[in-house]
């Protein structure tokens, strides 16, 4: 260097190595107030009606527990709520599995494909779920596009069933929640140092392990809520089997729907409802401790 | 001036015949877009020895050894680590070790699993491994953090830890980028000095990327330095320092004055130049070839050190006439800054103990140096 | 701004006034009613034919309002229990009028809707409700697929031998019509088939489950299933199949061993215009010719007798429109309805799933 000014002393400290991000705190009360609207609404809006329908379920026509025993004797409970989880769950592995390369499609470096895949993924959500199940019809009908193409091609010689199978929801209930797979796990991904894969890949992992040692157990958090919230919705998925759905595909929610609208058996729906909302709460927390475990393995 | 080359040749050819080549580059270029990255750089390091990759932020020191990890690919060009070709071989064939930056430990492996992904990775048995973790471990004098997430480690240990899992698989080569930069001044001077004596009992081979000049001279065999992708010089830090082959290199390592003028008058060698209303000394650097004529514009770089001063007489003096603007006590050394009489700055190093007495911030005084001690670079600044 | 400061601070006042002079003559008619229709092209023929008409004649507006048959049962319920009631009429099935009676408006022999006894058909006054239109669920096919004998009966349907082909059922949480229609094909006299013997019901629909190869879930649906031709036969509502042969599609159907899909305007209790509601029921039975109108476009004869009258012999025969058709309509006995309803639903629901 040129001459020396009297100032130029060793650098200041350096930073350090694991610098904590800086976490904006607000004091308590103002965040009490800044929560309050939001707790306010869904009190009123939320709870009260819940509470309600839950509190009829064992309190109607007097205080009885007649509801649940339904439940458990009649069979056609435990099986739906048993075909409901099974959906739910062969539901969340599929947009697992979809979702997950899309993710990693995203939170790659560069511009074009980035950024065309989160377009994709994000469209889709602000179409109503209405819409896709109906664009789904019009795909799967044996007069649909995939049959009319596959009758006129040769490779089938009469039309496919499809629609209203239990094949038709799961395809459909997929493409509908896997957004909420994707941005959580894309979410992690992109907090992931890209030095992470890097030095796997440089001690000697190939492609297939670094993803597999590295990349996938740092992506855990995010898979985690993913699983979490679509496995949730597709508990009380309503308007996708309905519309797509076979006699078989009885889920829980159109359970509910028939008892509070056909039959009025209003305290009855709540009993149901109950069981969703427990079904519901139970993921929640096996996953929140399954996350837990997970905070030792975070990176921060 | 042919003095460096010759040299450094010398220690390349004596280091080659003992243990061979151990990292090759080739006439290697990188462009983004417009961006020239690597403008056709050539470099040979010899087994054992430490190199350092030296420039500013944007050089290229850095894409140049992605390049040798292999996480960028050179458009043209060759890479070889011993007689292999790597050019075109993936990261995690190259069997060469790189130290992160920011360490890139796994934050969901303790320590010892951290040093033992590059030994599984290789399919070491179980003995064979924990024995060489322990050693590794021992290495860095880590034994009683064996079992502690990275995040529960201090910056320092961490660094340990990724310099621990470099090593454990003993790698021809080690690459390094900026691995010191994260810590603190006294942290990473520690460090600088434990880095170097490893690498020596290791005899590894060790590519060093730095900005930081200081650390490349105080650890390196040879510096190579890099300027806007290209190597503008390369050989041991003293070459460096006393012979910069242009102005950028005598800006870049340490301390120098470097003094605008116009040339007087070519004797040989030995160039005297106009500066700021006074004479300056300087010996013709080695690629000036024909450019320094009388009337040209040059700069002549002197190290502080290599300054005299003296209290003006009155009586017309050689050297360089200016006012003292401050005195800075740096320990054994004071620096001296002059105003010179056409207000450029010139630093004096002179030893605290014969530091000139009677002087003091506004005393006239005149600057000059052995002509053997400057260097004349041609054109302006 | 139409409406001046003055009118907005006289009009608290001007209610008050005429809730007094409502006190004082209860017949005073209200200036709107809110009807629950089903909607879509159903709701505009109501307005062209109905509703328009109405206002007309008494300047009652209506207000329709547009609700599945579920929504309308859970919302009149919900309605009734938060003592806020905001609709007048809904549109319940006829047969269930009995069930729905806590709901409902007591119009006990009609007297108050004088033009029921003048033009309505045999039981337009359900005590609960006006008949306001006659519809069944039958047996529709595709005459194309039957050249040599047709099939004419839930019997028929049930041989996959001599009448091949693929089938359609529904699935619309509504199964009562396929227990009737079971109960047929196995042999129960129509006399004998109340209460339902829901074991024999799902034998015999055992027997066809494996040859039904679609499960409708909308009206609509039914609609496609018969126009691509992708089934030769199902249960189907008059007022779709009906459209299906204004459309020009190949179709057929039988009133025999069909089940009553009667709809019926009711007055709910506690309704905010019971006048004009009562109102609106009597000038629904005023005018032949709307309903003349209204069957030929909608499929769905209504409770007029004059109107009936008016229909050309080709449509009263693909109408609920003679005695002879009407008579043949089987009905659900509300009572049973009323004591079976959800384990009913729950064996359907599990048997279907299976």
């Amino acid at each position: 260097m040129s001459v020396t000014t009297v100032t130029d002393l060793p650098a200041g400290p350096a930073v350090p190595a694991a610098a904590p991000a800086l976490r904006g705190r607000l004091s308590l009360p103002l965040s009490l107030l800044l929560v309050a609207p939001l707790v306010l609404l869904l009190a009123w809006a939320f709870f009260l009606p819940i509470g309600r329908l839950l509190l009829t379920s064992v309190t109607e026509p007097t205080l009885t527990l007649t509801n649940y025993r339904r439940l458990i004797t009649q069979p056609l409970y435990a099986e739906v709520i048993l075909r409901t989880v099974w959906i739910s769950f062969a539901c969340t592995a599929a947009a697992l599995l979809l979702g997950y390369p899309v993710a990693a499609l995203m939170a790659r470096p560069g511009r074009v494909v980035p950024k065309i895949a989160a377009v994709c993924v994000m469209v889709p959500l602000w179409t109503s779920v209405l819409v896709r199940s109906y664009a789904w019809i019009i795909l799967l009908d044996r007069k649909g596009v995939i049959n009319t193409l596959l009758v006129q091609s040769g490779v089938i010689a009469k039309p496919l069933t499809m629609l209203y199978t239990d094949g038709a929801v799961l395809m459909a209930m997929t493409h509908v929640l896997l957004p909420f797979m994707i941005l959580p796990i894309y979410s992690s991904l992109r907090s992931l140092p890209v030095d992470l894969p890097r030095a796997a890949a440089n001690l000697g992992a190939g492609r297939v392990r670094v993803f597999f040692a590295v990349t996938l157990p740092l992506s855990l958090p995010g898979v985690f809520a993913g699983c979490l919230l679509v496995f949730v919705m597709a508990l009380g998925f309503y308007v996708t089997p309905a519309l797509l759905g076979g006699p078989q595909t009885l889920m829980i929610a159109t359970l509910i729907g028939q008892q509070a609208t056909e039959l009025l058996d209003w305290p009855f729906a709540g009993a149901i409802s109950c069981v969703l909302l427990v079904l519901s709460l139970g993921m929640v927390i096996t996953f929140k401790r399954l996350l837990r475990l997970d905070r030792v393995v975070a990176h921060d | 001036m042919l003095r460096e080359r010759p040299a450094a040749a010398a220690a390349r050819a004596a280091a080659a015949t003992v243990s061979g080549l151990a990292v090759g580059i080739s006439e290697v270029w990188r462009r983004y877009g417009p961006v020239t990255a690597v403008a056709g750089v050539s470099l040979d390091v010899a087994a054992g020895e430490f190199v350092s990759l030296l420039g500013p932020s944007g050089s290229g020191k850095t894409t140049l050894l992605m390049m040798l990890a292999g996480f960028e690919q050179p458009q043209s060009g060759r890479l070889t680590v011993g007689e292999r070709d790597i050019t075109r071989v993936a990261p995690n064939k190259r069997n060469v070790a790189m130290v992160f930056q920011r360490y890139a430990l796994f934050p969901h492996m303790t320590v010892a699993e951290n040093i033992a992904f590059p030994l599984r990775m290789r399919r070491i048995g179980r003995a064979e491994r924990e024995a060489r973790i322990r050693r590794a471990l021992d290495m860095v004098k880590l034994e009683a953090q064996a079992g502690r997430k990275p995040a529960e480690l201090s910056g320092g240990q961490q660094q340990r830890v990724a310099l621990a899992r470099a090593i454990v698989f003993e790698p021809p080569v080690i690459l390094m980028d900026e691995p010191l930069g994260a810590l603190d001044k006294k942290l990473r001077q520690h460090m600088q000095i434990e880095l170097k004596q490893l690498q020596r009992r290791l005899g590894a081979t060790v590519i060093y990327v730095t900005h930081d000049q200081e650390e490349a001279l105080t650890m390196s065999d040879r510096v190579a330095v890099l300027n806007h992708g290209k190597l503008v010089q390369l050989g041991p830090p003293r070459a460096l320092y006393d012979q910069p082959a242009d102005a950028f290199v005598a800006d870049f390592i340490g301390e120098m004055n470097l003094l605008p003028g116009t040339v007087r008058a070519m004797t040989g060698e030995l160039c005297t130049l106009a500066v700021d209303g006074g004479t300056a000394v300087g010996m013709a650097a080695s690629n000036s070839d024909g450019q320094l004529a009388s009337g040209k514009p040059a700069r002549v770089a002197v190290r502080p050190e290599h300054v005299e001063l003296v209290a003006a007489s009155g009586a017309a003096q050689d050297g360089l006439p200016g006012q003292l603007a401050e005195i800075v006590f740096n320990g054994a050394t004071t620096a001296m800054l002059v105003e010179l009489a056409g207000g450029t700055m010139l630093r004096a190093d002179i030893s605290t103990r014969s530091s000139l007495a009677g002087l003091h911030p506004g005393s006239p005084v005149v600057a000059s140096w052995a002509a053997g001690a400057a260097l004349v670079f041609p054109g302006a600044a | 701004m139409t409406l001046s400061r003055r009118t907005v601070l006289l009009a608290p006042a001007f209610i008050a006034a005429t809730s007094l002079a409502s006190a004082a003559r209860a017949d005073e008619l209200e200036s709107t009613v809110v009807i629950r229709t089903t909607g879509g092209v159903f709701e505009a023929a109501l307005k062209r034919d109905f509703f328009e008409p109405f206002t007309k004649a008494t300047g009652v507006r209506v207000i329709p309002v547009a609700a599945s048959a579920g929504e309308m049962l859970a919302k009149s319920r919900a309605m009734q229990e938060s003592g806020r009631v905001e609709w007048d009429i809904i549109s319940p099935q006829y047969d269930d009028l009995p069930n729905l009676a806590p709901l409902l408006m007591d119009l006990g022999d009609c007297t108050s809707i004088p033009n029921i006894s003048r033009d309505g058909v045999p039981g337009t006054c359900g005590r609960w409700g006006e008949l306001y239109l006659t519809g069944a669920e039958l047996l529709a096919f595709n005459p194309q697929a039957f050249p040599q004998r047709k099939p004419s009966s839930w019997n028929d349907f049930y041989d996959v031998e001599v009448f091949p082909g693929r089938r359609a059922l529904s699935n619309t949480g509504v199964p009562w019509g396929m227990l009737i229609q079971a109960l047929c094909a196995d042999g129960v006299p129509r006399e004998a088939l109340f209460p339902l013997d829901l074991d024999r019901a799902f034998r015999k629909l055992d027997t066809i489950k494996p040859h039904i190869s679609v499960w409708w879930r909308t009206g609509d649906q039914s609609q496609a299933l018969m126009r691509s031709g992708d089934v030769v036969m199902q249960t189907m509502w008059l007022g779709r199949a009906y459209a299906s042969r204004r459309a020009g599609v190949p179709i057929e159907w039988t009133f025999n061993q069909s089940v009553a899909d009667f709809g019926a305007w009711a007055i709910l209790k506690g309704a905010p215009h019971p006048n004009a509601a009562k109102a609106f029921l009597n000038f629904y039975m005023e005018n032949p010719e709307a309903h003349t109108a209204f069957a030929r476009e909608m499929g769905y004869t209504t409770s007029s007798r004059d109107g009936q009258a008016l229909l050309s012999p080709e449509d009263k025969e693909g109408l609920v429109a003679t005695p002879e058709t009407f008579a043949k309509i089987i009905h659900i006995d509300p009572a049973w309805l009323a004591a079976n309803r959800a384990p009913a639903l729950e064996r359907w629901n599990r048997w279907l799933a299976a």
